[in-house]
């Protein structure tokens, strides 16, 4: 009886001085912007320090109770590196927080003019981001949709492949200003894009007598390839033989007409060209 | 493959090889693999000056880093990557707690170069070392083998790190 009773102090005493050592539990994966609960097991006070890619937390912490951390201590994408210390010493966990869901897109198109008809003239890549600014690296579906007024519409389906999806489309025949937008998981960004005029397709002119010795020299509307009028700018190569030997004009094109006045004496031979466009030659006497 | 050691001689690698902490003295060692990086191919004068300008990118954060001087990303890190790293010298500063990064070695991957040429996607394949201190005490040390997706983008003289962000090493 007297060493039961011996027994049943130790015990006693056993627990009263003995503590549980200091631990916890990490989940094994979280996402950016979750809260977390961290059971803790120990007794006594500790600290917490969360150590994630790009940035800390600290926080005082009882042993035995929950640890908590809020959305935005999850911020960053990537491997955390939780410690507890406290006076068993320190222990260290890791645990890993992948990205949210899609939460913005980094949409990049080239060019933001593009000429028409071009085969993979306009291209674009969209980088997919969680609301934490965390690069979403797995494969996600991607919607490219190109459509304006007279270009119609395209549309293309591509996986994103390393958090980042990339598409080359053919422009459209008709100049004018072509919306350019990327979807995935509910979220959309859009780039206008304007598609112009590609170099002049074919040179026409015509000319007349002026009075004093002169010419005027003036081209038919002057188009594309696909019909489109080249913006104003084009320059055309206005070039005249006469008595007095050759000369040269560069005008530009305005609203898709260029015009020159050239001097002239009796026979003269005149042509144009602009870029790959070379006008047929034509003849005329001029007034004396 | 292009391996790269800033600054190194024969002799300065045999020095580094002999003293403690040789990669303080010469930097980690970078190789960086152009296959399989398209729709465009990497010019050869980009396959050198990227492995030059990530690994000052490095070398920047960690003085950064020891400094608690936040302006000294600005060399090197735009965009997501400076703001984060930003925040995480200010959160040194706050709480006390450093956080010291020894890079060892990086096996750079490219893995997206645009047909306009305006950025880079590579993986980065890296040892490093971590120490955690607390009023420069060391409570914490580590050696990590980590994978990190990185954004380069091009500015003025250099290539600037747009986006460093760790992801699972499978």
């Amino acid at each position: 009886m007297r060493g039961i009773r011996i027994l049943l102090l130790c015990s006693i005493a056993a627990a009263a001085t003995y503590s549980l050592a200091a631990d916890m539990t990490v989940p094994q994966r979280a996402v950016a912007g979750d809260k977390i609960s961290i059971e803790t097991s120990g007794n006594g006070e500790a600290t917490a320090v969360l150590i994630a890619p790009s940035h800390i937390v600290s926080k005082p912490v009882v042993l035995g109770k929950a640890l908590e951390f809020a959305g935005d201590d999850l911020a960053d994408a990537g491997q955390y590196t939780l410690l507890l210390t406290s006076n068993d010493g320190e222990i260290a966990k890791n645990f890993v927080v992948s990205p949210g869901s899609p939460a913005h897109l980094s949409f990049v198109t080239h060019p933001s003019r593009a000429p028409v008809a071009q085969k993979a003239g306009i291209t674009g890549a969209v980088y997919v981001f969680d609301a934490y600014n965390n690069l979403i690296s797995k494969s996600l579906i991607v919607n490219f949709k190109l459509s304006g007024a007279q270009a119609g519409t395209v549309e293309r389906q591509v996986s994103s492949r390393n958090g980042v999806a990339s598409v080359s489309l053919d422009s459209p025949a008709r100049e004018g200003p072509v919306k350019f937008e990327a979807t995935t998981g509910g979220v959309q960004t859009t780039r206008m894009v304007r598609v112009v005029a590609d170099e002049p397709c074919t040179l026409e002119i015509r000319a007349e007598p002026l009075n004093k010795g002169r010419i005027r020299v003036q081209t038919a509307p002057v188009k594309d390839c696909s019909g489109n009028l080249v913006p104003d700018g084009t320059v055309v190569t206005f070039t005249g033989w006469d008595e007095q030997g050759r000369s040269t004009v560069d005008v530009s094109v305005k609203k898709g007409i260029a015009q020159v006045d050239l001097p002239a004496r009796g026979e003269m031979r005149i042509s144009a060209a602009s870029g790959v466009a070379l006008g047929k030659q034509i003849r005329l006497r001029a007034t004396p | 493959m292009i391996p790269f050691r800033p600054a190194c001689t024969k002799f300065a690698m045999l020095l580094c090889m002999i003293l403690a902490g040789a990669s303080a003295v010469c930097g980690p060692s970078v190789e960086l693999s152009a296959k399989g990086a398209g729709p465009r191919e990497m010019e050869p004068t980009l396959q050198q000056s990227i492995p030059r300008d990530y690994v000052k990118a490095w070398q920047l954060l960690s003085t950064a880093l020891d400094a608690g001087n936040p302006e000294l990303l600005d060399q090197y890190w735009v965009g997501i990557a400076r703001d984060k790293f930003q925040r995480l010298i200010r959160d040194e500063a706050r709480t006390g707690i450093e956080v010291h990064y020894q890079n060892i070695s990086h096996k750079l991957q490219a893995v997206f170069y645009p047909t306009d040429g305006a950025a880079l996607l590579l993986y980065d394949d890296v040892q490093l070392e971590m120490q955690v201190k607390q009023s420069t005490r060391v409570i914490h040390t580590e050696k990590t083998t980590a994978r990190y997706l990185v954004l380069m983008t091009p500015a003025q003289d250099r290539w600037v790190v747009r986006l460093l962000q760790e992801v699972p090493l499978s």
